[in-house]
């Protein structure tokens, strides 16, 4: 066990992360190349601007739809295990089970931990649920001894050392963990009582190549405020439809944050997360595809907490920007690997999600704001920069585009049973303008702060029992 | 869920092509052989032909007064015409009404398949759809029908499989095709409108469980998924004609707009009995079987508890009712291209006799999926269905001698002389059809005459109200000034300052008031207006083209 720990982290030392400097170096490469552009052919490097900007906002569209509709097909690879079928397993044959809990100031959720994971339906015996708390984290940690954790948890403190990240705790927790699967739930995760089951009976079922099963991921409190149906929505469609849409074309997919059920082998083999990586989730789901494993998403609802508050939801989103944007970077440190290992379309679609997803949150502002200005002036630089096969191009690009996520949610909201997002949806360009300005902040995060992490604070809904749940 | 099998694909491409091949034909014929065009046809082509070809090529030149989904489709075809000006002169937009009324015929195939009726039922209505003398007229003319039926017949019977599936793949189409129907011919907001009600209705009443205000969230969810589609295709239009001509619907305001010819040729009606009259003969002309058959229909359904045929009649209803509300309040004419939708309507209505079976090839079955009886079609046809079928053909039968009629007929009458030719006939009717058949001849002459002169470029100066024939015959089209060009005004004014040597007019009067010529030199015919002398005035050949008069421009020296 400790040689194989051992092992693991040569691998990562291996893959070092990128450090400031790289970041900087081609950062600064970058720019450079874009400033001398705009100095010595000013115009030409707007229109270049506008028109590659223009085709990638076309393709992720497309990309999108195609992957939506993938997934909207009734025949779409979710996994779906009966509850009678993940209940016919004896328990003799279930394997070992290890849920990390990684926490760090939150000793208000720990209540909800104990009821979440005594509700889960697992021999006691096989499974270790360990709560990772940093040695300095003296409120959860008081917070923890208080509730008795003792009989469903073990509480793991995790040394207090550089970097301060929830994949650093996991991987410390990893040397202790005893399962055959390694999951991750976040403290207040509410996961549907029998996922640990049907991930046994999924895995058995799969092909032997599957590292990883991810389960949806829905919302306990949508209708507490405007922001939480956004966010639902938002998540609704990303689980149920764009993940399988993703699953079924053979693509990396980018983990959920929490209940991905790890195959504890296949970590041992390619690594498990990278502690400067603040979406090491995704991070992960990455190298799965890159080393030729694949994920699955199963039919099983783990409930969270959506995010109520603007401030603290453009803390977190920001996080999730950079860390996207962090990972494509590191995985295109060699690009011909990657290539070999994913194929074209693979590569392509990694990159419209983990570069794209960021960048275009970004440009969206810039965009917003030329045709802001077009429409208040119609002054002759915006005329300049954007040339008939620019401006037509862009146009169909901005009301197919914006149109299409709109219907997409549309379409969401009437299959996942939630028609009360109807005005969410209808109003989400607002949520799509914090969604920008969270880029905004996460790219420029990227560049001086990488490997900080934007810490959420969970706690800030009254979970009441008759929300609608997002569920198919 | 029902097993997922489609129509064969063989079967469906051999039904596309050979009837995309008998219109097209067929409107060769009608177009190199007779020189019976359509003048709506025509004027689409020389808006898709400015596109390119104009002395300012410009995608806007599309012009705004009709939606545009029939010009942008043309459009291909005009970029053939610098080396076969046949194309465009002779209007050859058959060879793109064609494929579209194909699939307009493809359309009523697969609503017999999903239907479950037998293999004699679907290809004889198929067929009798396909064969009836206003489809193959409107397949082969280029007019901008055989895109609408297209549109409406796809989204009709998307409708009817979502009453049954519940898939929101059905919803989604349905909304896709009414918004594409509304870019092709401003009617189908009708069938939005009254498309959208329906599925809300059905959708709340059908959500059984759970209380009235989640039966009302899912009910406007589902009308709302119709409509964003036409609601987008509306924006969308309104909007690009604002940004380009300063004004977002120009079917109205414009000098040229729908509004305008009425106020202009007259022939709009003032409503009371003979124009319900006249609208309800329209719509019996192209389904005379409506009458029993929707009643028979409407009663089945009822007992079987059958929702699809009540998709149909609000799908297709409802543009025969705005088309029939638009003559009688004087809005529009009383063509009988408005009632086309009669016809598949008839179609629909006649396959509907046939018992529902199981609707194959569900993406997504909905939560209020209805589970139909799976039983395979038989290879013959229930009794009430030969019956159906039958009264289709005898409709099909006085719909083709209807449309030989000039009073219900106005823009068709004239093929009887295509049909049943009597070089000794000097009867008036006769006499009549002949100038129909004969309109824009004098326009390609002109157009040869133009051509022979050899003028330079931008030097002919004219509004395409009626000078769109001149402008698809010519060999050159960059001679002519035309409103689209953006500098038509400037030149307008000064036309000797900006090299102009001809200007190509018609008389001040009917929809001649509003060639900008006249409104902008109303004396010219009279006076010249100091700028100009008449050189020539050709007097058309055709039926309701008007003389027309061209002036030689003064020199300013």
């Amino acid at each position: 066990m400790q040689s194989m720990a051992y092992g693991r982290n040569t691998h990562c030392r291996r893959r070092r992360p990128p450090s400031r400097a790289d970041n900087a170096r081609s950062g600064l490469i970058l720019a450079g190349a874009i400033l001398i552009g705009a100095v010595v052919f000013p115009l030409p490097t707007l229109t270049m601007f506008t028109l590659i900007s223009t085709l990638g906002y076309a393709w992720t569209t497309l990309d999108r739809l195609l992957l939506f509709r993938r997934g909207l097909a009734a025949d779409a690879i979710i996994i779906t295990i009966t509850d009678a079928a993940a209940l016919a397993i004896p328990d003799a044959e279930l394997p070992e089970y290890t849920v990390l809990v990684p926490a760090y100031n939150e000793p208000e959720v720990v209540g909800h931990l104990i009821a979440a994971m005594t509700a889960l339906d697992y021999p006691r015996a096989k499974l270790q649920i360990l709560l990772l708390l940093e040695q300095d984290d003296e409120v959860t940690i008081t917070a923890a001894a208080a509730a008795n954790l003792e009989d469903v948890v073990t509480v793991l403190l995790v040394p207090p050392a550089e970097p301060r990240t929830k994949p650093k705790a996991c991987n410390y927790g990893l040397h202790f963990a005893t399962g055959t699967i390694v999951t991750i739930y976040d403290a207040e995760d509410i996961p549907e009582t029998l996922q640990l089951r049907r991930v046994v009976a999924a895995f058995e079922q799969l092909p032997a190549n599957t590292a990883c099963i991810q389960a949806k991921l829905a919302f306990h409190n949508p209708g507490q405020n405007l922001l939480t149906a956004w966010f639902t929505a938002d998540y609704a469609l990303w689980f149920n439809f764009v993940l399988p849409g993703l699953m079924r074309s053979n693509s990396p997919i980018p983990l959920g944050g929490t209940s991905n059920h790890l195959r504890r082998s296949v970590l041992d083999h390619i690594g498990a997360w990278d502690p400067y990586n603040v979406t090491e989730d995704a991070d992960l789901g990455v190298r799965i595809a890159e080393s030729g494993y694949r994920t699955a998403v199963i039919d099983s609802t783990t409930l969270e907490e959506a995010n109520s508050d603007p401030i603290n939801w453009i803390r977190q989103r920001s996080r999730w920007y950079k860390g996207y944007l962090q990972t494509w970077l590191v995985h295109m440190r060699r690009p011909r690997r990657l290539y070999r290992a994913l194929g074209p379309v693979a590569m392509m679609r990694f990159t419209t999600l983990l570069a794209g997803t960021p960048i275009i949150a970004c440009l969206n502002m810039v965009f917003w704001l030329i045709t802001l200005t077009w429409l208040l002036g119609q002054p002759a630089l915006v005329h300049q920069a954007f040339p008939p096969y620019v401006y037509f191009p862009a146009l169909l690009s901005l009301v197919f585009g914006n149109f299409a996520v709109l219907y997409m949610n549309l379409i969401t909201a009437r299959e996942t049973g939630n028609p009360a997002l109807l005005l969410a949806s209808l109003a989400a360009p607002l949520y799509w303008g914090m969604m920008s300005v969270a880029a905004l902040k996460g790219c420029y995060q990227l560049l001086v702060n990488p490997s900080y992490w934007e810490k959420t604070f969970h706690g800030l809904s009254t979970p009441t029992t008759d929300d609608t749940q997002t569920t198919t | 869920m029902t097993s997922a099998i489609a129509p064969s694909r063989a079967r469906t491409h051999a039904i596309f092509w050979v009837v995309t091949a008998m219109y097209l034909i067929c409107g060769t014929l009608l177009g190199m052989h007779y020189g019976y065009l359509q003048g709506d046809a025509l004027s689409r082509v020389a808006a898709a032909r400015s596109v390119f070809f104009s002395r300012d090529p410009h995608l806007a030149a599309i012009g705004f007064i009709f939606t545009p989904l029939t010009t942008l489709a043309q459009l291909p075809l005009t970029l053939l015409s610098p080396w076969a000006s046949a194309l465009t002169r002779w209007g050859l937009t058959g060879l793109v009404s064609a494929p579209f009324m194909a699939g307009a015929v493809v359309q009523i195939y697969k609503i017999a398949f999903d239907r479950g009726c037998a293999v004699g039922t679907t290809i004889v209505v198929t067929a009798l759809f396909a064969l009836n003398p206003m489809i193959v007229f409107y397949g082969a003319n280029g007019m901008s029908e055989a895109l609408f039926l297209l549109c409406l017949c796809w989204a009709v019977r998307r409708l009817i499989r979502w009453t049954s599936t519940d898939d929101v793949h059905d919803l989604v189409a349905t909304g896709i095709g009414l918004g594409l129907a509304y870019l092709t011919r401003y009617d189908a907001l009708a069938a939005a409108a009254a498309i959208a009600p329906t599925v809300f209705v059905i959708t709340a009443l059908r959500h059984g469980y759970g209380q009235w205000r989640s039966r009302v969230r899912a009910a406007l969810l589902d009308a709302v998924l119709i409509t964003a589609p036409v609601l987008l295709a509306f924006g969308v239009w309104a909007a690009t004609s604002w940004l380009i001509t300063g004004e977002a619907f120009q079917q109205f305001s414009s000098a040229y707009g729908n509004t305008a010819i009425l106020a202009q040729s007259g022939g709009g009606s003032t409503g009371g009995r003979a124009a319900l009259t006249l609208t309800i003969g329209d719509v019996l002309a192209l389904g005379p079987a409506l009458l029993i058959l929707v009643p028979i229909g409407v009663l089945l359904a009822w007992r079987r508890r059958d929702l699809d045929t009540l998709a149909a009649l609000v799908g297709f209803g409802s543009v025969l009712a705005f088309a029939g509300y638009g003559y009688l309040q004087g809005l529009t004419f009383a063509f009988l291209r408005f009632y086309i939708c009669a016809i598949p309507l008839l179609a629909v209505v006649t396959l509907h006799l046939s018992a529902p079976r199981g609707i194959r090839g569900i993406r997504r079955p909905g939560r209020d999926a209805v589970v139909r009886q799976q039983k395979p079609a038989s290879r013959s046809a229930t009794p009430l269905a030969t019956v159906g079928a039958m009264l289709m053909a005898i409709s099909l039968g006085i719909t083709g001698i209807a449309m030989l009629n000039p009073t219900v007929s106005p823009q068709e009458f004239a093929l009887r002389s295509i049909i049943a030719p009597d070089a000794m006939d000097t009867s008036p009717q006769r006499a009549g059809e002949l100038r129909n058949i004969a309109t824009f001849s004098t326009e390609r002459r002109l157009a040869e005459y133009l051509d022979a002169l050899a003028l330079p470029r931008g030097s002919v100066l004219m509004d395409t109200v009626y000078g769109f024939a001149i402008f698809v015959a010519t060999e050159r089209p960059d001679t002519f000034v035309i409103p689209s060009d953006t500098d038509y005004t400037a030149i307008l004014n000064q036309p000797a300052q900006h090299g102009i040597r001809y200007i190509l007019s018609v008389p001040g009067k009917g929809r001649g008031e509003s060639d900008a010529i006249n409104r902008r030199y109303p004396t010219m015919y009279e006076t010249g207006s100091s700028i100009a002398t008449l050189e020539l005035e050709i007097p058309s050949d055709g039926d309701g083209t008007p003389v027309w008069r061209l002036y030689r421009v003064l020199s300013t020296s």
